[in-house]
């Protein structure tokens, strides 16, 4: 099944396609993509990550279609 | 029932004629309304070299396309002219409440030409257009005169107002038309147009329905959309002295990935651009001491002075613009500054918060506040202010300009207590500020002595708070867009978070790459460019805000909106193809007039010439010669010169529909 990550630029991106989608295995949770992405551990405490816009735990076992963002602000006009 | 009225009001201040006009449906499938509309009906009735300051100027007002259909974030108007500014085409845009009141009236748009032998204003309602006698609020700024008219307008439903201040009445070329007390349709001298046609305001209080193909399809859409800004909100522990640090991160880093742009929405909603006010000073997207500083110069003791939460703790009240789901905007209390002179102002844009900080050096954001509400008053153009004092503190402190020159104002870097007094010299176009009040490049035509080398702008217009240094597709806009100088039309960060490759065929795909290549002239950051312009003069054309486009073409589908408010079922491909034809036209528009397209390249400071010797964007340079030849080129433009090839013209429809105009 195929989830949508919107990574960060300090994260490991190889495994997300053009399009912005992982392919991941079903029961899959949210570590998994954590993984992929080779997020470091340092950073894991404040790293703002959502769900489908909810807030979510590392263990979130994820569904196809599911929406990943990562949260790292950027300007405006 | 396509979400267009197909009519406009076309008034001759001169003879006093009002007539309406029918706009043929294959008008708006070309080009949409909005920007379209606006230039097909300038395109075709200003004569070429006419005086932006004379009769045969043209003035327009134009709603979106979507705007009061049910769509979200589409509530944008837009006014229309032959810029006095830059000489070529002219627009600027507005939020609140004026854009549903145009269609409100039974129009798509409504046009003035001439010139009142007195001041005037335009009223419409149900009963239809009149104009009317203005003398008892000519002098008065926009706000008191504002609050006048609907007192006098208001029978059972409040006007909407758009209306010039003392800066538009006394013609300074950058002025703006404003509206809902504080909102301004800022750039490219509109109000200076308005000012010189002696057209005071459009009161319009129309209450008929606007309707579109299937309401329900809209509103559908409308609720995905709502329901996911609804969950965006930050979680407490996220406070304004994050956002500088965050930029520190975004200035060094090495890489650049397309984030989800609704998470944008939860800092929009929490601080509204003033979010931008230490993050952009660190991350080095705004530009400091007239472009030839950095945060080095500019550092925490300064930016932590006007950080966001600073500036929300002033703010009473959210102000949301008509059909907008996140809320921006505020008003905030100031009635503890300047001894009390003005109560309360909307609060201040992050563009404004940096040409009146940054860029002046100064740390006071007390007096930004105060200068706020006096431009927003006399209707003056904050962006284009803020450098026109940037440029005469340059001037100063190279011996360019004395005590003499300023009648005794010292100058200095930061001096709020002098950018204040400049500004009102400037409103008032007393002494020094009538030198200032037309902008940098006139100023420095005025002043000559070689103060030309720190007039910061791009074909006359000085240009956003945003660095192309730090954003090298910016500075292509800011060069090669028909209104030069503008931070709207398009950049990197832009296109990354709209993610027009999710639904346009040629858009190039982003994943995470490095930032080093923002600074390469290449086919593909071209195409880039091209298709950032593009989606924008559908924005434009549908009533849609900026903020909106950045959440992405996945959440805020203006395609699909587009499709279901006309029935016309088209492709993006071929929604894009219109907004190539609306830019094209723009740029015909200029050409009409005499616009040589490079001329309008932006000041060489702003491309790295010299390049910065400190802070994030030390060496930075941008090959903008090159990116704006391939730009022009991936437009179908002439390569060398900027002018829309024959062929290109011809594939748009545009040599037939502007013959039938």
């Amino acid at each position: 099944m195929k989830v949508k990550v919107y990574a960060l630029p300090f994260l490991n991106g190889d495994a997300i396609d053009e399009m912005g989608f992982m392919e991941v295995p079903e029961g899959a949770t949210l570590r998994y993509v954590y993984k992929k992405l080779q997020v470091p551990l340092l950073l894991r405490p404040i790293l703002l990550c959502s769900v489908n816009y909810e807030k979510a735990r590392m263990d979130q076992v994820l569904q196809d279609g599911d929406v990943i963002s990562f949260f790292f602000p950027i300007s405006g006009g | 029932m396509k979400g267009y009225t197909g009519k406009i009001l076309f008034v001759n201040l001169t003879t006093g004629h009002i007539e309406e006009r029918t706009i043929p449906d294959q008008v708006y499938e070309m080009l949409l309304s909005g920007v379209g509309l606006g230039a097909y009906v300038l395109y075709n009735e200003i004569p070429a070299g006419a005086d932006p300051l004379g009769p045969d100027n043209v003035l327009g007002f134009t709603s979106g396309l979507l705007t009061g259909t049910g769509s979200l974030m589409t509530g944008r108007w837009m006014v229309v002219c032959k810029s006095p500014l830059t000489g070529g085409w002219g627009d600027a845009n507005c939020g609140g409440y004026f854009a549903p009141a145009i269609k409100q009236c039974g129009y798509d748009g409504i046009f003035f030409t001439g010139i009142a032998e007195k001041p005037v204003y335009l009223l419409v309602n149900n009963k239809g257009p009149q104009l009317k006698d203005a003398s008892h609020v000519w002098g008065k700024d926009a706000t008191e005169s504002e609050e006048i008219l609907i007192a006098e307008n208001t029978v059972k439903k409040k006007p909407a107002v758009a209306v010039i201040g003392t800066a538009g009445e006394k013609v300074s070329l950058i002025a703006g038309v404003c509206h809902d007390r504080g909102r301004i349709a800022a750039r490219s001298g509109v109000g200076a147009v308005m000012g010189s046609k002696r057209l005071k305001a459009v009161v319009l209080a129309g209450s008929k329905p606007i309707k579109c193909h299937d309401p329900q399809a809209v509103k559908e859409i409308s609720q995905a959309f709502a329901g996911k800004v609804r969950k965006q909100n930050l979680p407490g522990i996220v406070k304004g002295g994050f956002l500088p640090v965050m930029g520190k991160v975004m200035g060094s880093m090495k890489r650049v990935a397309p984030l989800d742009g609704m998470l944008f929405a939860s800092l929009m909603k929490k601080w509204g651009t003033p979010m931008s006010n230490g993050m952009s000073a660190t991350s080095g997207d705004t530009p400091i001491k007239n472009w030839a500083g950095s945060v080095k110069d500019y550092n925490r003791s300064y930016y932590s002075k006007i950080n966001a939460d600073h500036v929300i703790k002033r703010e009473y009240r959210k102000y949301h613009c008509y059909s907008c789901v996140v809320g921006c905007g505020g008003v905030c209390n100031i009635s503890d500054i300047g001894q009390g002179k003005f109560t309360h102002t909307h609060k201040p844009e992050y563009e404004t918060c940096a040409v009146f900080g940054p860029l002046l050096m100064n740390r006071n954001l007390e007096s930004i506040f105060y200068i706020n509400e006096l431009l927003n008053r006399a209707g003056m153009d904050s962006i284009s202010a803020g450098h026109a004092v940037a440029f005469a503190m340059e001037c100063y402190e190279k011996g360019l300009i004395t005590r003499e020159d300023t009648g005794g104002l010292e100058l200095t870097w930061g001096n709020a207590g002098a950018i204040i007094k400049l500004v009102e010299m400037m409103i008032a176009r007393e002494g020094f500020g009538d030198v200032l009040a037309d902008g940098v490049k006139a100023a420095a035509r005025k002043l000559g002595r070689g103060t030309d080398k720190y007039a910061i702008h791009a074909g006359g217009q000085e240009p956003g708070a945003h660095d192309s240094r730090f954003d090298p597709m910016m500075g292509v806009h800011y060069s090669v867009d028909p209104t030069p100088g503008r931070h709207t039309i398009g950049a990197s960060q832009y296109y990354n978070m709209t993610r027009l490759w999710e639904k346009v065929s040629w858009a190039p795909a982003v994943k995470i790459y490095p930032k080093d290549e923002e600074y390469m002239a290449t086919d593909r950051e071209a195409l880039k460019s091209v298709a950032g312009a593009c989606y924008k003069q559908i924005v434009d054309g549908i009533g849609g805000c900026l903020f909106a486009q950045i959440t992405g073409v996945q959440h805020w589908q203006a395609f699909e909106w587009l499709n279901a408010a006309t029935g016309w079922n088209k492709t993006p491909d071929e929604y894009m193809l219109i907004g190539k034809r609306m830019q094209t036209l723009r740029q015909l528009f200029n050409i009409k007039h005499g616009i040589d397209p490079r001329t309008f390249k932006m000041h060489r400071r702003m491309a790295g010439d010299p390049p910065l010797k400190e802070g994030p964007l030390k060496g930075r340079q941008v090959p903008i010669d090159a990116m704006m030849k391939l730009h022009w080129k991936h437009f179908g433009w002439d390569e060398n010169t900027g002018v829309p090839l024959p062929e290109t013209v011809q594939e748009l429809g545009l040599d037939q529909l502007l013959q039938k105009g």
